[in-house]
This record gives structure tokens, C-alpha cells and sequence, in this order.
């Protein structure tokens, strides 16, 4: 039962926010940022269009790829016995390569140009991959570790490996904008000790969705509609050593009772993704 | 409980069919009411304020360029409580801030205050909203969202309930227990009491 003492408790809490106002920078930059925003757009709407064969083969390589790839961090690294998330990078933070997790890039292999641009970022490698994701981790040019699922924009950093906290397992993403491939998976990403063989995410309603020989990083191709419920650490004997919820919506999906005139934006997810 | 007067929201949706049709100039007044609904959520959400105003650009820019899924232009303040839970949902269970220096979301806006108002009202003011930010974030990210939809822009348990995709129900257990753990919060209920007798 609502009382009015605890009505006015919080209404007089979250009075000292109610009256703020966004600078006139803020809003100038939103400004720009939507103009340049549809300038790129129409821009790629004058762009010839990519054939479907193209989007059909990114589709089948993300299915088999969530399940099949994780990238193995190097021996160094796999016989440090570090048990924290932590762990699994700061050799390397502290300046031995050969701690590093996953592997360098390819010699002909580039990082997405965004990246390049925004970060100088510093020894990137690849973690984990699924699909079309790549999860780079690199060093950023003051020294703290970063990551970034390469192509979408969404990246995270950290002054030191500390800070990643001493689970087994931590989920990175999907970050504050949700990526959906063709088939509308959204691209799950995390980092995981060295004592996680396997991760797991578990939906509302059907199987699980496994990725075997995790060392380091994952990418697990998420079905939004089956709704996904926590992803899970499993060591090299199958037992569970921790995990995480995903209890917020990986998609934009419409609400059950929707204000009148409001259209969802959801991805519909066509097809199961089995194991 | 929404109050907006009907004068504002035919408004808005001016500028949102203005918007749509490829006036440049409605942009600035749409993003400026995305930024302060947006802002304003993510203030009493978020510990600092650079995070607050990451959120709400991040918001802004994605309400203006989503604008085209609106089906009626008068949703407009719906459509920007959908993403701005969107974003601050993923930004509380995922985002850790790239900044090591940050500048505490109590100070936000009060800086400009010093002079206009005496200095203790404005003590007053950041010891509750440093009080407010530390209490929410030892709830859950859902009822965080709910009590913010609530106390900061008296949306309607309905309207709630459709910005956080669930239904009205959970909405209700959601405040519910959000009251009741701010209730719980003695540093809170003090810094509260204070403002509230010097009001």
C-alpha cells in the first residue's frame, strides 16, 4: 500500500532533477550530428545496392560462426593461472605482448577505418568473433584497455584490467546500441577467465544457444524473440562457475500496450539457431 | 498525471511533420526537448554527468533519426521515453564510462546557480541529488527507470508501462518496491527532509 509519506519521499527526491536543461553545446552538437546523419543517408541511398545472395552468406557465416569461433588466446596466456576477468589482460596492460589475449591481426587484415580514426588505438587484436562481429580488444594511446565489436560503433574502456571486476565472466555488450544482423541477432559480447571453456545463453523458450573453446573473449549471435535470459560460464568440465543476466531488451521490441501512434522497431528473428 | 497541455504536444507535432518534410529548422527545437526529457531521466540514473549527457545525445540523435517510425507525430515524448530507456537501460547493465575524471552529477546546472541563490539551498540541492543518484544505484535497473518515469516526468503507471515494454502490472510492483527501498535509504530520507523544510 502506497502511503503518502513514501509519495512525497520520493517526489522530493527526484526534485533536483526535474529542472535540468542541456547546454546549448549539447544541443548544437545533436544538431550537427542528425544533419550529417542524413546527409551520410542519402549518400547510401544513392549507393547501388548490395545483392541478397551477399546478405544470405553474412547470415549463414553468423550462424555458424557463433557457434563454432571463439579465437584462442596465446599459450602464455592460456598457462597464467589468473582466475579473474581482470586477470586474463593485465600482463599485457602491464607491457608483456605475450600475455596478450586472441591474436594479432592478420597481415592483411585492417581494423574498421572508424576506429583507426577515433582511438590510435595501440597492438589491437581479435578476442572472439561471430559472423561478421569481431570483438577487438586494444590498448588505447594513454595506456588503458579497450574494447570495441568492430563495425557497429559500440566500445567500452578501461584505465586498468582491475576495474573488470574478479568474475569469471563479463558481459561487455550489446552496448547502448543493439546491432542486429540480417536475420535480426543481436551480437552478445563478453570476456571470460581463463578456467571458462564454454559459454552458454540461455533463452525463455528452447535450447541454448553454446560456444565451445572460449579463451578469452565471445560473441554469441543472440535471438531477441526467444528471449534471452543470462549467459553462462561453464569450465572445461562442464560445471557452472558464474554468469550474467540479460534482463533488459536487446531490441527496440513494441511494447504490449503501446501509446496510440507509436510503431515498434524490432527485429523479428526468421528461423531457430541451434546449437 | 501527464500534464502537458494539448497546445504543446500540437505543437511538437508541427515541428515533427515540419521535421519529416525536410525543414531543417525544426531540428534544433525537437532535439532540444529530446535532450531535456532525455537528460533529465538519465540525471537521476546515472553517476556522473558526462554519462547523463552521453546518454541524452546518444538519445536525441536517435529519436530525430527515428522519427520516420512514428506514426503519430503527438507520440513524440513516448517515443523519446522508449529510447532513452533503451539507451540507459544498456548503459547501467553494460556501459562502464571511458572516463576516469569525472565531474559528479551533483554538480551539474548548480555551478551557474552561485550568486542568484543563497549557497546553502544549493548545497541543499547537490546533497540530495548525490544523496538520490547514490540511493538509485543500489536498485535494479527496472525499477530505477520506473521511479524515474514517475517522479521525474509524472508519467502514468500506462505510459510507463510502454516505455519499459511490460505491462502495467510490473509497474506497479516496480515502484512499489523502488518506494520502499529509497524509503530505507536513511541518508536519502534525511538530505530529503532537509530540502523539503528549507522549501
Amino acid at each position: 500500500m502506497l502511503s503518502d509519506h513514501d509519495e512525497a519521499l520520493a517526489r522530493a527526491a527526484f526534485a533536483p532533477v526535474r529542472d535540468i536543461e542541456p547546454d546549448e553545446d549539447l544541443v548544437a552538437r545533436v544538431v550537427a550530428r542528425v544533419s550529417r546523419r542524413k546527409k551520410a543517408s542519402r549518400r547510401f541511398a544513392l549507393a547501388p545496392a548490395r545483392p541478397r545472395l551477399a546478405l544470405q552468406a553474412l547470415a549463414a557465416l553468423a550462424l555458424l560462426g557463433a557457434t563454432l569461433y571463439s579465437v584462442p588466446v596465446t599459450r602464455a596466456a592460456i598457462e597464467e593461472t589468473g582466475e579473474s576477468v581482470g586477470g586474463v589482460f593485465s600482463g599485457w596492460l602491464g607491457g608483456d605482448s605475450a600475455e596478450a589475449p586472441g591474436k594479432p591481426l592478420e597481415a592483411s587484415e585492417k581494423l574498421p577505418e572508424y576506429m583507426e580514426y577515433l582511438h590510435n588505438s595501440k597492438e589491437p587484436r581479435v578476442i572472439a568473433e561471430a559472423g561478421r562481429y569481431k570483438l577487438y580488444s586494444y590498448i588505447g594511446s594513454a595506456g588503458g584497455l579497450n574494447f570495441e565489436l568492430g563495425g557497429t560503433g559500440v566500445g567500452m574502456g578501461y584505465e586498468s584490467a582491475a576495474e573488470l571486476g574478479d568474475a569469471p565472466l563479463h558481459l561487455l555488450g550489446p552496448g547502448a546500441r543493439p546491432h542486429a544482423d540480417a536475420q535480426g541477432h543481436v551480437p552478445v559480447f563478453g570476456i571470460a577467465t581463463r578456467s571458462v571453456s564454454r559459454v552458454e545463453l540461455t533463452y525463455e523458450s528452447g535450447p541454448p544457444l553454446r560456444v565451445s573453446g572460449v579463451e578469452g573473449g565471445f560473441v554469441l549471435l543472440a535471438e531477441p524473440s526467444r528471449g534471452p535470459v543470462e549467459v553462462i560460464a561453464l569450465d572445461a568440465n562442464g560445471k557452472e562457475i558464474g554468469g550474467e543476466p540479460i534482463d533488459y531488451p536487446l531490441v527496440d521490441e513494441p511494447p504490449e500496450a503501446p501509446p496510440p501512434g507509436i510503431e515498434g522497431s524490432g527485429h523479428a528473428s526468421s528461423g531457430s539457431h541451434e546449437p | 498525471m501527464d500534464t502537458e497541455p494539448r497546445e504543446i504536444r500540437e505543437l511538437v507535432a508541427d515541428q515533427v511533420r515540419r521535421f519529416r518534410a525536410g525543414d531543417g529548422d525544426a531540428a534544433e527545437p525537437l532535439a532540444r526537448r529530446a535532450l531535456r526529457m532525455s537528460l533529465r531521466t538519465a540525471s537521476a540514473l546515472m553517476r556522473s554527468r558526462e554519462d547523463a549527457a552521453d546518454v541524452a545525445q546518444e538519445v536525441a540523435v536517435d529519436v530525430l533519426g527515428s522519427l520516420g517510425k512514428l506514426r503519430d507525430p503527438e507520440a513524440f515524448d513516448a517515443w523519446v521515453h522508449r529510447i532513452t530507456v533503451r539507451h540507459a537501460m544498456c548503459r547501467l547493465k553494460k556501459g562502464r564510462s571511458t572516463r576516469k575524471v569525472e565531474a559528479p552529477l551533483a554538480l551539474l546546472d548548480e555551478e551557474g546557480l552561485r550568486g542568484a541563490i543563497p549557497d546553502s539551498d544549493i548545497d541543499s540541492r547537490l546533497a540530495a541529488r548525490h544523496a538520490l543518484v547514490g540511493a538509485l544505484s543500489r536498485l535494479p535497473a527496472r525499477q530505477r527507470m520506473a521511479l524515474s518515469l514517475r517522479y521525474v516526468h509524472d508519467l502514468p503507471d500506462a505510459e510507463i508501462a510502454a516505455a519499459l515494454g511490460c505491462r502495467v502490472g510490473t509497474v506497479h510492483a516496480l515502484l512499489s518496491r523502488g518506494r520502499r527501498s529509497l524509503r530505507a535509504d536513511h541518508q536519502l530520507v534525511e538530505v530529503t527532509l532537509d530540502l523539503k523544510e528549507e522549501g
